[in-house]
């Protein structure tokens, strides 16, 4: 992230839980202001960042955490070692190592006795202090072995500018405030240190390109050529980490043997015995990281997720806020910064053959992963906080390229599968029929045109389809609560099982719909009344505005 | 200065210094803006290494008294 994608994500973001730290260091802060909120911002969260005044660092680790927030320590030497400064030159007077050394430990015992606070050091150069360039050698090692050793995490040199320290008071470089704020905004979260031990992988558009429900097995792309290079690159980047101990999961809103075709074409780096568990169900993520997280045994702050929407790693980030989400890259030349992320999560020293076999390890301890049905434990309020708005557009006279093209390219969430030409629905609108649209928004901007329904001159419905882009954000239910206010409300459903419509019938059992006594006609009896006694509540998590209406603002 | 670079340069000084989109960021100063004060100043370098990863020295920093100093700047730099 350079500094103007962190201003627009700073300027667009609007609102999340706030994560409150004191980010503490000795020179300027405010250099990395705009980057911590952008960083938090990324994880769903505002930041209330308290910090110190310029050259006050010493003080404050003398005084102790007297606030009980959260605290961030990125120190240099020189805060250790106060003769390194460099904006105090070389020292005039010889240097004592033991001396230096005893001051050193002390502070670091310091921080040590401080229960809420992280320490990131920053292994930047120091002026020579000593008569023989060896000891200050030593020295920088010591200091940094002696950080280490006390749990904290080592920066590399080149986080530091020795040109902004000088013009500015501020240390850091600014070509890596991005990766600087992300790992401060980490342990501002209380991520703990040390490798991450699960990778949790999104599949469609993450582990390949395409959407394996709508564009099938031959559609998508993953291998190293083409559309798919950076997908198999990601796979191969994958394989290294497992291979270095990290376990991987999958989770997908997919079928379970759809989601698992891929993995068992022969077409792919990896394998299913590559992953712990691919869980695939229609759930929220968050449900099926935390199902993922119980059966493992394992703490969630030991969880990574990657996907490209935003909106699922928001979603991740608000319900389980220990697991680290990381964004699946849009653009090939983002590609090094999303491995160099993962690899320093799943950073080990040493490989050992347990290491290795680790993934065997688990998988014989699973033996199979049940379904996931549980919802996101917040999964309600998520939704109430994206402001989200729904436009309700008839488009039964005008263009209706978009309603049609959705009918004719949507696979899951479709009604029965049944393509439609434009004179077929021509002919329907003529005797009576209707066609509606929805396009959505929300506080991370526009999603289009995501949902169309035909509805016949009798009231059945007979193309009703969404697109997989927003699955589990209830529109299709506030979409329905609407329809059944409306003059003429439908009264059954056009359905037909196919391969790939499993998320259409999971709708179809709500109570208000017969899925299970089809009609003689084939059809689906709907009682539209109770649908809207059941989900009145969901239809309040959307701003609505439909034909014939004005803007009904609601809560959220 | 190239397109590419003389659009980021005008898009920094408007984020660092919240100018309007239509207002005209080359006739920006020092002495002419009131929010240009010296921690502005820090977050225009920043921002500036940050976008095109180079890193201005003390002396450079000093120049940067306007925005046409700071586009000659760039173009002694080979930002071209």
């Amino acid at each position: 992230v350079n500094y103007l994608e962190a201003h627009q994500i700073v300027a667009s973001f609007t609102g999340g839980p706030a994560l409150k730290f004191l980010f503490a260091t000795s020179g300027i802060a405010d250099k990395i202001d705009v980057f911590l909120r952008a960083a938090a911002a990324r994880q769903g969260r505002g930041a209330e960042i308290s910090t110190l005044p310029f050259n006050t660092l010493s003080q404050a680790l003398l005084s102790g955490n007297t606030s009980g927030d959260r605290e961030v320590f990125v120190l240099f030497p020189w805060d250790l070692v106060p003769e390194a400064d460099w904006r105090s030159g070389v020292p005039a007077i010889a240097t004592d190592v033991d001396g230096v050394r005893s001051r050193a430990s002390q502070s670091i015992d310091r921080l040590a006795q401080r229960e809420r606070a992280s320490t990131l050091y920053v292994r930047a150069p120091m002026p020579p202090l000593f008569s023989e360039p060896s000891v200050d050698t030593k020295l920088d090692a010591w200091l940094a072995s002696a950080m280490a050793d006390a749990g904290h995490e080592i920066i590399p040199a080149d986080f530091f500018s020795l040109s902004s320290y000088l013009a500015s008071g501020s240390p850091f470089a600014s070509r890596h405030l991005g990766a600087l704020a992300e790992r401060v905004i980490g342990r501002a979260a209380g991520v703990r240190p040390g490798p991450k031990k699960v990778l949790v992988t999104d599949l469609d558009n993450v582990m390949w390109r395409g959407v394996i429900g709508e564009d099938g097995l031959e559609g998508i792309h993953c291998s190293p050529e083409g559309a798919g290079f950076r997908h198999f690159v990601y796979q191969t980047m994958l394989a290294k980490l497992k291979r270095e101990g990290a376990l991987l999961a999958a989770v997908s809103r997919n079928d379970d043997e759809l989601a698992n075709t891929p993995f068992k074409s022969g077409r792919m780096v990896l394998q299913t015995d590559d992953f712990v568990a691919i869980v695939a169900t229609y759930k929220a993520k968050s449900a099926q990281i935390r199902e993922i997280a119980n059966k493992l045994n394992l703490g969630l702050d030991s969880f990574v997720f990657v996907d490209d929407n935003p909106i699922e790693l928001g979603e991740v980030a608000s319900s389980l806020p220990d697991v680290r989400t990381v964004r699946f890259p849009d653009a090939d030349d983002a590609l090094p910064d999303l491995l160099s992320e993962l690899g320093a999560l799943f950073a080990r020293d040493v490989v050992t053959a347990e290491d290795a076999d680790r993934t065997t390890l688990y998988r014989r301890r699973l033996e199979s992963m049940a379904s996931v049905d549980g919802p996101g434990a917040d999964l309600t309020e998520f939704l109430r906080a994206l402001g989200m708005s729904l436009t309700v557009h008839d488009r039964s006279t005008g263009d209706r390229t978009r309603a049609v093209q959705l009918i004719n390219k949507t696979n899951q969430f479709n009604l029965n599968g049944r393509r439609v030409t434009d004179e077929e629905v021509d002919a329907m609108l003529s005797s009576g029929g209707r066609l509606y649209t929805c396009s959505l928004s929300d506080r991370t901007g526009s999603h289009g045109e995501i949902l169309s329904c035909l509805i016949d001159a009798e009231g059945t419905i007979r193309s009703f389809v969404m697109s997989c882009r927003v699955f589990q954000r209830r529109v299709e239910i506030a979409f329905v609560t609407w329809l059944a206010g409306q003059e003429g409300a439908p009264v059954a459903f056009d359905y037909v099982a196919t391969s790939r419509n499993e998320p259409i019938r999971q709708f179809l059992e709500d109570g208000a719909f017969n899925i299970s006594g089809v009609t003689a006609s084939g059809l689906v009896s709907a009682d539209l009344a109770a649908f809207v006694r059941a989900h009145a509540e969901d239809l309040d998590l959307f701003s609505l505005a439909a034909p014939n209406r004005t803007t009904v603002q609601t809560s959220g | 200065m190239s397109t590419t670079t003389a659009d980021r340069l005008a898009a920094i000084f408007r984020a660092v210094f919240n100018v309007n989109p239509g207002q005209d960021v080359t006739r920006l100063s020092r002495e002419n803006t009131e929010q240009w004060d010296s921690l502005a100043h820090v977050q225009l370098v920043m921002a500036i290494e940050s976008e095109l990863g180079i890193t201005l020295d003390a002396a450079e920093q000093l120049r940067m008294v306007d925005y046409g100093a700071t586009a000659r700047l760039l173009e002694e730099r080979g930002l071209l």
